[in-house]
């Protein structure tokens, strides 16, 4: 069903105010589309209206994937336009599912259940804290200056890169709200190597390098902290902070995962580049050899976890073996991504200080 | 009601361990014995803003990604963070607007009852459809420009930052939802805008004048015209879907007014600059709006009731053009810049 172009063109030879109506002429209306029990979600808009993102984008304009071009629109060159930049197949579902599982740290946190914790324990949650509250919020500035760069071709990337932003302010607030909440306070800034670690997340020039350093390595470790939480938590409130973050969290991994995954598929010549990435990064998955901390590499984050793993100053033998299993978690967990993206070899020629935390292979 | 319960003296550990640990930060906390207490609305950003750790500071010297009111470790290196003047950036409620937000979430997928939005003439669909064309393309246009000041905002001011990207969040919100209804009813996305506005937002090069164009002239803007589409809506569905987004919008226009009021008043001096900055945005706005003819007429066959209404729709267009631009200098009068009223490019009134 149409616009009649016969009453259209009587609109317009009409004595009243001149009229154009040409946006009108010819468009056919389609069938509607009918809401999912999961609501109207965009997948369901993108299959009914068979609107996918292009391998290549010539869109140089301002207008988002479909919008009807005209021609003297402004034009914004600098762009990421290849698909595989940026693109991951799970965008679209990660973002609904972001939606879907949004929380208020103000009241889905059961404050109340906070109990006086002994100094040492409560002093290390809030050095914890005040670290997690310096290095959170890095996974939304960084990419935020991705976000303008992504082409609006490939628009579900900056939707999703919208979420990871809206994720990343309640992981800083609701640390910083647990160090102000339970008698302590904040503590001691992060080490120069925390500080370095971020700055490579910041200094990326390419989306890629970014993402990979940023989502695959660097959230994909606090992913596996994150999920340690119920150890590492001392009442409720803490251990579902733990499960909520980590919950967040797993969606950034997923789309760094699945970002990297793209990429092996169509872009296979750019694997040694990526491992270079992975060189460099994956240091930071080891801090520690034979129950010696190397240097003061991540000390406020891995002294507190210590202390509260092994429940307290007087019991940090219990914490460096309890951290000895984090980190073997991590790295095979952190291989098992790889694996799934596509990056399997990593394995062979991962950094000698890994291996003796990679266990054999399931097949 | 939040309190602080501060203990002069925190307890010392001794660092001594067989483990090689560092352990000096156990004796390294700034203001030991905080404890905020959760208020009516929970345990908000604002009940923690307690002794240090609640003073904002009018510039901020650290340029590293410390906490504020944590203790720092000389020789961090900097991030850059450019903006760190409170006067720039800050008003005493962003830490409610933030709650606020989060509290007042919705998600497009559910929360409009898309269900109830009943077939309408091609015309009336198609007029639709072009309308939330253009502001589905606003809202992810606003999206990337929001997104590029997080990093650029002090951790001095991290409720700023927070802020900002609960707002990179709603305009994702705002633009999924439009083009969700673009097409949900048989209908097709529509022509783009001529961008001459959307351009001067990308461009812009300072927190200052992205605030200005971001959360006063587009927000105003977008704001009436959510409201009138509320008002021309003739389903539910389309009804939520407006009045969610305008909803959104006076957070956007409670934040920047507020923060202009501020501003103005600690440094009168930008005053010119401020209007120099509106007026750049007039003329891109009106520029678009003589351009953008598919929007125009889009509007007039809404607000006339379809294409037999046409011929008064573009009187009404004028009307709502007028109450556009009222709303605007009534936002401007709240910001303390009434002489606006005076200064205002006049094409933009037509
Ligand atoms: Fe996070
Ligand atoms: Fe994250």
């Amino acid at each position: 069903m149409a616009v009649d172009s016969n009453t259209l063109e009587m609109l317009r030879s009409d004595t009243g105010p001149a009229l154009d109506l040409s946006w009108l002429e010819g468009v056919e209306l389609t069938d509607r589309i009918a809401p999912s029990k999961r609501g109207l979600i965009l997948s369901d808009i993108a299959a009914a209206r068979a609107d996918t993102a292009p391998e290549h984008s010539e869109n140089l304009s301002l207008r988002p994937r479909g919008t009807r071009q005209i021609l003297n629109a402004t034009r914004v060159a600098m762009r990421l336009r290849d698909k595989a930049d940026t693109w991951a197949e799970n965008c679209a579902l990660l973002y609904e599912e972001a939606l879907a599982r949004q929380w208020s740290s103000a009241t889905d946190i059961p404050w109340e259940t906070l109990k006086p914790l002994p100094d040492d324990l409560e002093l290390a949650m809030c050095q914890l804290c005040t670290h997690l509250c310096e290095v959170e919020f890095t996974a939304a500035d960084v990419p935020g200056q991705w976000i303008p760069a992504i082409s609006p071709d490939h628009f579900e990337v900056k939707l999703f890169l919208a979420t990871q932003a809206m994720d990343e302010a309640r992981h800083l607030e609701v640390f910083r709200k647990r160090a102000l909440a339970n008698g302590g306070g904040l503590m001691r800034q992060s080490a120069d190597s925390a500080a370095s670690a971020l700055r490579s997340i910041m200094d990326a020039s390419d989306f890629t390098e970014m993402s990979v350093i940023t989502h695959v390595v660097g959230e994909g470790q606090v992913l596996t902290m994150f999920r340690m939480g119920e150890f590492v938590g001392l009442s409720e409130a803490e251990k579902k902070i733990f499960r909520l973050v980590a919950q967040d969290e797993s969606r950034h991994v997923a789309f760094g995962v699945m970002h990297l995954k793209y990429i092996a598929e169509h872009q296979p010549w750019r694997r040694e580049e990526i491992h270079s990435y992975l060189d460099r990064a994956e240091p930071s998955l080891v801090m520690h050899k034979g129950g010696r901390i190397f240097g003061t590499a991540f000390t406020e984050r891995l002294e507190p976890l210590i202390m509260l793993l092994g429940g307290g100053r007087d019991h940090l033998n219990e914490g460096m073996t309890s951290i000895e299993e984090i980190t073997r978690r991590m790295v095979n967990e952190y291989m098992q991504r790889l694996s799934v993206a596509g990056f399997g070899d990593r394995r062979g020629r991962c950094i000698p200080a890994i291996e003796p935390y990679l266990e054999p292979t399931r097949s | 009601m939040a309190a602080a319960q501060q203990q002069k003296h925190p307890p010392r550990f001794s660092t001594e361990n067989n483990l090689g640990l560092d352990l000096t930060w156990m004796n390294a906390v700034s203001q030991w014995g905080t404890r905020a207490r959760p208020t009516e609305n929970g345990l908000t950003l604002g009940a923690i803003n307690l002794g240090v750790y609640g003073e904002i500071p009018e510039v901020y010297a650290n340029d590293s990604e410390m906490a504020r009111g944590s203790i720092p470790r000389p020789g961090a290196i900097g991030v850059g963070n450019p903006v760190r003047e409170k006067a720039e950036v800050w008003t005493d409620d962003v830490p409610d607007l933030y709650e606020e937000s989060i509290r007042r979430r919705w998600r497009p997928s559910l929360d409009i009852p898309w269900e109830t939005i009943a077939p309408l003439s091609p015309e009336l669909e198609l007029a639709t459809a072009q309308f939330v064309t253009v502001l589905s393309e606003n809202a992810l246009v606003c999206l990337d420009v929001i997104a590029r000041w997080l990093r650029e905002i002090s951790y001095g001011f991290h409720e700023v930052k927070l802020l900002m990207a609960v707002q990179e969040f709603e305009a994702g919100r705002h633009f999924e939802a439009f083009r969700k209804r673009a097409v949900v009813n048989g209908g097709r996305l529509g022509f783009e805008s001529s961008g001459k506005f959307l351009r001067l937002l990308c461009d812009s090069k300072t927190f200052n004048e992205t605030s200005m164009l971001l959360h006063i002239t587009h927000a105003s803007f977008a704001r009436t015209l959510y409201n009138a589409g509320a008002k021309f809506s003739s389903s539910e569905g389309d009804r939520t879907l407006f009045t969610l987004c305008a909803a959104d919008m006076e957070r956007w226009l409670a934040y920047g007014t507020v923060r202009l009021r501020g501003m103005l008043e600690n440094k009168p001096d930008r005053r010119e600059q401020v209007h120099s900055y509106l007026l750049r945005g007039e003329i891109a706005l009106t520029e678009d709006w003589h351009r953008d003819t598919p929007f125009r007429e889009a509007l007039a066959v809404l607000l006339g009731g379809g294409l037999a209404g046409v011929g008064e729709g573009p009187k009404r267009v004028g009307e709502l053009r007028s109450r556009q631009v009222d709303d605007y200098l009534e936002q401007l009068d709240q910001a303390s810049l009434p002489e606006r009223r005076e200064r205002i490019f006049p094409g933009l009134r037509t």
